[in-house]
Parts: C-alpha cells; structure tokens; sequence
C-alpha cells in the first residue's frame, strides 16, 4: 500500500474515492472490462453474423469462446497501441491470436471501430442508467417518507432568504418529490432514446454488410439488448448530450436539496442537520465543529456534472460522417459523469436515511417569527375593514419600526389610531397564529405523495444485470446472451 | 420597442447603467466607425494617399447627422455586410466624388475591432474608476469595524470569533488585486486594428505602416504591425479579468444576502426610503440589489466562457468566432461595470448590526473558542488527545443542551487542569481575536500605500459620453 501505483485520479484515490463515486461505479468503467465489453459487442457481432450466413458458423463459435480477457495478451495490446495509436486494432490483433483454426480471420467482418466503441458505451451507459434509476427511486421513496412524516409540521417560508410567510416542512419536501419525479421521468425518456447500438461501418452506409446490414443491426442489437437505431449516430451525439445534460439535471435537484439541509443547518436556524454520529470530526483545530459535509460534497459533485453538460454539447458539432474532436471528448465526459453522479446519488441517500429534524428548533423559530411570518394574513384582515392597500401601508410601517426599534408588531399596531379603535387585540393574535396560514400546505402535500407513489407504483423495477468485473469472476469469463 | 432589460424604459437601469449603456448604443458605435473613417482619410491625405480635398469633406461629413440613415436603414435590410452600407451613407454624404475614398484600403474588421478596443477602454476606465471608489468605501468600513466582533463561519457553521474588519479586508484584498489587473492589461489591449483583408495591408499601398500608426494614434490607441483578426486572447483575458472581478463583487454581495438572514442579520443591505420589498408581505425587507449582483455575476461567467470559445479562430478571419465576440462584449461590458456601480451602493449604505454580532457570538459562546482550550490543554496532555476529548465533550454538551465549560470543568481527566478563573475565558469569545486587528491595521496600511501609485485614472473619458 505504501509504494506508488499511480492512481491519481481522485476517482481512484485509496483513501478519498468514497467522496466521489463508489466501488460499484468504479467497476463499470475500469479499463479492462471495457476491453471486455468490446470484445463482448465483437463477438455478439460474429454470432449475428454467422446466424445470417455472412461468417462460418465455427468461426463465430470460436470467436465467442475466445472473446475473453482471460485469452488476450494485455501486455502485446499495451505495446501494439504505442506502435500503432489506433485504438481498437491491438487488441483485435490480440483476440485474433487466441482464436484456433483461422477463424480470427472472421472477427470485425465489416464493422468500424467506432461501431464497436459507441455500441459499448450504450452499454455502459445501460448499467449507469440502472444503477441511477435504482437509487433516484430509492431517494424518491425516502423523500416521500420524509414529507409524509412532516406534513403537517409548522415551519418558516423563506424567500430572498428572509423570512416570508408559515408554511409545512412537508410542502418544503413536496418540492423536492415534484422534482424528483420529473427526473425518474426523464430518465425513463432517456432510457428509450439513448440504449441504441450502433453497426453502419465505415460512413454509415453499411456498405460492408450490402443487403444483409438490415437484418445483421436486428441481430446484434437483439443479442446486446440494445435498441436498433434508425440510421448512423457516428457524428450525431444528441444521444450523449442529452444522457450528460439528464444526470446534470438530476444533480442540481440532489444540490438543491443538499443545499437547502446545509442552509438550514446553520448554528443560528438549526432546524435540519445531515447525520451525525460521534467519531465524524468537523475541524482539525475547532473541536466543536459539526459540519455539513456531506451535503457540500454534494453540491460539489453537482457542479462537476454540470460541467460535462457543456461539453456535452459541444460534442454536439461533428464535421462530416465521424469527428473524433466530438467522440474522444465522451470518454472523459461520460466517465466522469458518470462516477460522479453514481457518487453523489449514494451520498444523498445516507444523507435523507437518517435526515435529522429539529422539530423543536423548528416550533421556537416559527413561534418567535409568528408576528412578522403572518403579516400578509394580517394584512387581509385588517384589510376588510380599512382596504388592503391601506392596511399594507399601515403594516409596513409598523413592522419596519418593529425591527429597527426591537418593539413588537401587535403593541405598536395596537397603539395606532387607525387600528386602536376599530379591532381587538385577540382577534389579531388569532389572525397572526401561524398554524392558521399554512394555507393548503397539507392537500399540496398528500397530492403530490399521491401522485408519486400511483406513478411508482406503475413503473416497473429495472432488473439489475450482473456488474462484476469479469476478471474477477473465476473463470474470467462473461457470456453474452 | 425594447426587447432587452437592458435598454428597458419604464423600468431602466435594472441591468444596466445609463453611462454604460451610452458607450454601447447603436448611434455612438456607428460615429466611433467614422471616426476611424475619417482619421484614416487625414493621414492618407497628408500622405497624399488620396487627394488632401477629398481627407477634408471625409472628415467635415463623417458625423452621423449629417448622413441620409434612411438609406443607410435600407441599406442594411439587403446586405449583409456591417459596415458597407454605412459607408455607402458617408460616401453619398461627401461632394464632388470625393466619397471614393472613403474606407480605403481598410478591412470591416479593422473599423469594428478598432472601434471595439474604444468601447472596451471606455469600460475599463469607468470600472477602474468605480473599483477605486469601492476601495475606498471598504478601506473606512475595514477601519471602522476593525475592532467589531463576529462570528466567522466555516461550512455555514460557525467556526471561531472574528472581526468584521477582517472579513472587509479580505475583501479588500482582492478589490486590490482587480485594480491591479486593470492597470496591467489597460495599455496591452489600448491597440487598434489596420491590416486589411488578410492582415497583410496589401491595398494600403507603400506607405501602409505609417498610414496604420498615424490613424490609430489619432484615435488614442497604439498599433501593432502584427494583426490581431484572428488573434483574440487579448479580449479572453479581459473578459476573464471582467469574470474575475465581477465574482468577487457576487462574493461580497453573497456575504451580505447570507448574512442578513433574518435569523443571522448581522448586515443589511440599505433600503431606500419607500422601497416596497414584498407585493404580499409588508414586513419584508430583502437584499434584492446584492441577488441582482449575483445574478449579473453568473451572466458574465457565461459570456467570458462564450468568448473565451471564440479565441478558436479558423484561418485568418473566422465569422463564427467574431460574431460570438461581438455579441458578447456589450453585455459582457454593461453587466460587469453595473454590478460594480450597485456593490458601490451596497457598501457605502451598509447596515452594520454590531449588537446581533456580539448576540450570535455568544449564541454557543462556550463553544465557540473551544480552540482557545485545545491549545490550552495541549501542553499538558497533548494535542491529539485534547482534540479527541474536547470534540467528545462539545457534542455531548451540544447534543444534551448542556454547558461545554462545565463539562469540562468536571471532567475527571482534564477537569483539575485548569483554574475556574481561567476557564471565564470560555464565557468572552470576544477577546479571543487572535491577531485578526493587527491583520486589518496592517493589511490597511498596505492598500493606502498602493493607492499612492495609483494613476488618477486610466483613460480619458470619451468625450461624447
């Protein structure tokens, strides 16, 4: 452990990795299943082919059975990307070394690199999609618990980050299950836009594959799970932009929410606090510090995920029928994204799991804001009688000397003639209590809960596919189906 | 018909500044276009490049009232060049044929970029002036709170007492670094643009390098022999700098939106007399100009990325490129001197609350200077160790509701380490300052020493503004 395997990469980081994504994310991408995915797609390729008669049956057979990492010889791959700099033909090179009998001859029969490439990228993209799918579900759950839990609890709407008016932490929590909900909706979109293979060749015309190409794409499609496209993606990466732009999306609403715990976990609010448990240090010099440190990290993945959406979008702008400017741009993109938001989506759900709620905090802050929090209320009432307009003068004026004076709103109103003789002072005390202006906090509430979980209840679970590392399995191997 | 909160007229100056907005106006960037026109006409005259008559009738029409914009109007309908059909109106304007020699031997690109570099400098000596004044606005706040107690937050939370002063030269610091900055990149960017088509002056004739340099000094600016077309680094840095600067006045603006929560209130942005902040809750008073600053912050990162993008030039004059640019710049220009103009506001108004400080300070006040006894105690049983038991016992104590100091007092560990007399330290976090007013003394002194090098200011202003 102590001598230097470069891993410098934070994602990589024995010690900090867990900040940034997780062991789960990580196998996804680690460079030899990617290699494994390719020769996946390869051989998933030659059974199609051979099933239309475009290869030998034998040859396809044998292709299968050796399109293994555990038959490749890494080391001659490592050497023949320096000689050569191209990045598939390696370990073509090598696959075609460990077949028997010529059938080497049969792999990639008529494919381009970039087929190969894209095809497993879908794929990769797949096991994210799932992996993110399962846990935004999961954080929609726990959000709904949480509001459920909190409907009707009393606390203070803020705007400009002022006090503005009463409101439930509830409907605070609806909030975030709308926009929750938006998101497993979008990813089901994207899941039907984004899982296509690819299989044109060279330019996209399928010149290789001439009158069997049509076919051959059903096949090998039908064989990687993946949905055939209608024509070449080669230089039209909407797909990708949309997949970056999606998990950026999902991220800002996770920010958001983190953002909010953290803004109200604040020694002098106090009202929400991420978990605590003792033995987690907030300051190296300040032995009080408890902070919210997960939440920051959230939203520092959040900002990290919204950058590759830019990217994202220039790789949108492809020259001609393949750029690799656009496509090389997707393998830092994608990756990154990726880790980051598996990283970010398992951060906020140890977060919400055990959420603490300071509910007396909560009752102190609404109790000792009720006479500013209610105005608008007030206003209303007393504006029966004199005019709104004119009670929001009136009110104006007097909570703003309230503040500057440190005097009460209801003692200072009382006193006023326009006020004095025409109202009591209990009728305004009743007015201003806070549980009375929460409006349809509550009905908001239960609907959107109720819309949720309807909708979940109709969605069905994705089935998880295996997603070890196949060097680790023991007999290093990972059949395609 | 305003589409743009910009040049908005029942509700102006949102997002803009009249003095900002004069530089960028559609009228006053087509005279600095025949300004350039014109002053080329006088050297390529003096030169005898063109007949000295006809320099002379090009200078006396090249003011935009004297040209027909009805036709020049029409004639931007049908073409799609910038500048020829202006160029057509100053031709049609000048007598006797002399209007043949307008424009000649210039590119379109060498009177925009030209005319571009004006603006900028206009812009950079406006937020030079403005940043000056911020300065000075900061330095009497740092002074006169150099003593004021606060809390200083890490993570939203607070950490250990402060003074304000120091957070306003913190401030300060980087207010400096800005101003630096302006004075450093002010005469590198103080160069116009006279190359022709392909930057190799080919239809200026013989003489085309004098010609270049005696227009461009008539118009206050340097010249450079190499063009710059498609060469725009010099615009990316000071959009960054305008990025730069602009984020530490959202730093600052952000500072304050935090710090008048109405739970925190330690700072409160001012409010003129009779501003009305909620349409439905009369009690409202909110920091509306500081959000605006932030909100202009965030558009001028996105405009300094859009025209940072635009430095990938094709060949040797790229349209994509520049048309992004020249999109860019208005906005980029405006946003950042009026975030700059509101932050001024901001300060010179700023509503110290020193008794909600010293109130939120004591809000944990045993907590708060739990540092104070880790050094304290660590002469005795070490630091790690202190570090571990007092973290052990703050949050027992935070989380009972129970004082940390008599936690520690009756700690059988460390309880007997320290005089109770002592421990009363715990109860005045105000006195655990560190060296936070020696810091603002000093930082102070420096920045007025700098000031002293300071030139007045860094252009004239343009006349017409």
């Amino acid at each position: 452990m102590n001598g230097c395997e470069p891993n410098s990469h934070i994602v990589e980081s024995q010690f900090y990795s867990g900040g940034y994504t997780t062991p789960e994310a990580r196998k996804i991408f680690c460079d030899r299943y990617r290699y494994q995915r390719w020769l996946d797609v390869e051989a998933a390729l030659a059974l199609a082919q051979a099933d239309l008669g475009i290869i030998p049956a034998w040859a396809a057979k044998n292709i299968n059975e050796k399109a293994h990492l555990c038959y490749i010889n890494l080391d001659a791959v490592k050497e023949g990307l320096k000689v050569s700099s191209h990045s598939l033909l390696p370990l073509l090179g090598a696959l075609q070394q460990a077949c028997d009998d010529g059938a080497g001859q049969f792999i990639h029969f008529g494919a381009t690199t970039q087929d190969i490439q894209d095809t497993a990228q879908s794929l990769e993209i797949r096991d994210v999609l799932t992996i993110v799918t399962r846990d935004l579900s999961s954080i929609t759950q726990q959000v709904m618990q949480l509001a459920e839990r909190c409907m009707d609890l009393v606390t203070i709407g803020r705007t400009h980050c002022q006090y503005a008016l009463p409101m439930t932490l509830g409907l605070k929590m609806a909030v975030w299950l709308d926009e929750l909900w938006r998101n497993m909706e979008r990813l089901a979109a994207l899941r039907e836009r984004v899982l296509v293979s690819q299989l044109f060749g060279g330019v996209g015309t399928m010149d290789a594959f001439a009158e069997k190409g049509f076919a051959l794409l059903d096949k090998f499609s039908q064989r990687l799970g993946l949905a055939p496209p209608l024509t070449a993606w080669h230089a039209s990466r909407d797909r990708i932009a949309e997949f970056l732009s999606t998990m950026a999306l999902i991220s800002g609403t996770l920010a958001k929410i983190a953002d909010e715990i953290r803004c109200l976990a604040r020694d002098e609010t106090g009202e929400l606090e991420e978990p605590f448990q003792m033995g987690k240090v907030g300051s190296s010099t300040m032995p009080h510090k408890r902070n919210p440190e997960m939440c920051e990290q959230a939203v520092v993945l959040a900002r990290l995920i919204k950058a590759n959406a830019g990217l994202g979008f220039e790789g949108m702008i492809n020259e001609h029928e393949r750029d690799y400017r656009a496509v090389r741009m997707e393998w830092v993109t994608v990756t990154d994204t990726s880790l980051f938001v598996c990283g970010l989506l398992s951060m906020m759900k140890a977060i919400l799991k055990d959420l603490i709620i300071h509910e007396h905090r909560i009752r102190q802050n609404v109790d000792q804001a009720a006479t500013l929090i209610s105005t608008e209320a007030l206003m209303f009432f007393l504006g029966e009688v004199i005019g709104k307009q004119t009670a929001h003068r009136i009110i104006y004026e007097t909570a703003m000397k309230a503040k500057e004076t440190n005097q009460s709103l209801l003692d200072l109103l009382m006193v006023r003639k326009e006020i004095a003789g025409k109202f009591k002072r209990e009728d305004l005390e009743k007015t201003i209590d806070p549980a009375n202006h929460v409006g349809m906090s509550q009905e908001l509430t239960r609907r959107t809960i109720d819309h949720v979980k309807e909708k979940l209840s109709t969605t069905g679970t994705i089935t998880e596919r295996e997603r070890l590392c196949p060097l680790t399995e023991k007999d290093g191997r990972c059949n395609v189906q | 018909m305003p589409a743009h909160p910009i040049d908005f007229e029942i509700n102006p100056a949102v997002f803009s500044t009249v003095e900002l907005t004069q530089i960028f106006d559609e009228k006053a960037r087509y005279q600095r276009w025949l300004d350039f026109e014109a002053a080329l006409a006088r050297v390529q005259g003096e030169m005898g490049v063109i007949p000295q008559e006809a320099a002379e009738e090009i200078g006396r029409k090249a003011k935009l009232e004297l040209l027909d914009l009805e036709s020049v109007h029409e004639g931007y309908l049908h073409s799609r060049n910038s500048l020829m059909p202006l160029l057509g109106g100053l031709r049609r304007a000048c007598g006797k044929g002399y209007g043949e020699y307008v424009h000649y031997g210039a590119t379109t690109q060498d009177v925009i970029d030209t005319a571009e570099i004006l603006e900028l400098r206009a812009t950079v000596t406006i937020l030079y002036r403005d940043l000056r004044v911020l300065e000075t606005i900061c330095l009497k706040l740092a002074g006169n709170h150099r003593t004021t107690p606060m809390a200083a937050r890490t993570h939203g939370q607070q950490a250990l007492p402060t003074t304000l002063g120091l957070k306003v030269v913190i401030w300060l610091g980087e207010i400096r670094r800005h101003i630096e900055r302006l004075k450093h990149i002010f005469p590198r960017i103080a160069v116009g643009q006279l190359s022709g088509a392909v930057g190799t002056m080919a239809a200026l004739g013989p003489q085309a390098m004098k010609i270049a340099k005696g227009t461009l000094n008539l118009l206050g600016l340097e010249y450079s022999s190499v063009a710059w077309h498609n060469s725009r680094d010099n615009i990316g840095e000071l959009a960054s700098i305008f990025s730069l600067l602009v984020t530490t006045l959202a730093k600052i603006a952000n500072e304050i939106f935090q710090l008048q929560k109405t739970e925190i209130g330690e700072l409160m942005e001012p409010v003129p007399a009779g501003s009305v902040a909620s349409s439905t809750m009369p009690h409202k008073k909110n920091p509306v100009i500081c959000q605006r600053v932030v909100a202009l912050s965030r558009h001028v990162r996105s405009l300094t990325g859009t025209i940072m993008e635009s430095m990938a030039h094709e060949h040797e004059r790229d349209g994509r490129c520049l048309w992004s640019e020249w999109l860019a710049v208005p906005q980029l220009c405006i946003y950042t001197g009026t975030a700059l103009q509101y932050m001024v506001d901001v300060t010179s108004g700023l509503e110290v609350r020193a008794d909600r400080m010293l109130t939120n300070l004591h809000l944990q006040k045993n907590l708060i200077t739990s540092e104070w006894l880790l050094f304290r105690l660590s002469g005795t049983i070490g630091k790690m160790r202190s570090l571990e038991k007092l973290h052990e016992l703050s949050n027992t104590a935070m989380d009972a509701g129970t004082s940390f100091k008599e936690a520690v007092m009756d700690d059988p560990e460390i309880g007997s380490l320290l005089g109770r007399e002592e421990m009363a330290c715990l109860d005045q976090p105000e006195r655990y300052l560190g060296h936070a007013v020696q810091i603002v003394e000093q930082a102070i002194e420096d920045i007025e020493r700098k000031r002293e090098l300071d030139p007045k200011t860094l252009g004239e202003t343009d006349e017409r503004l």
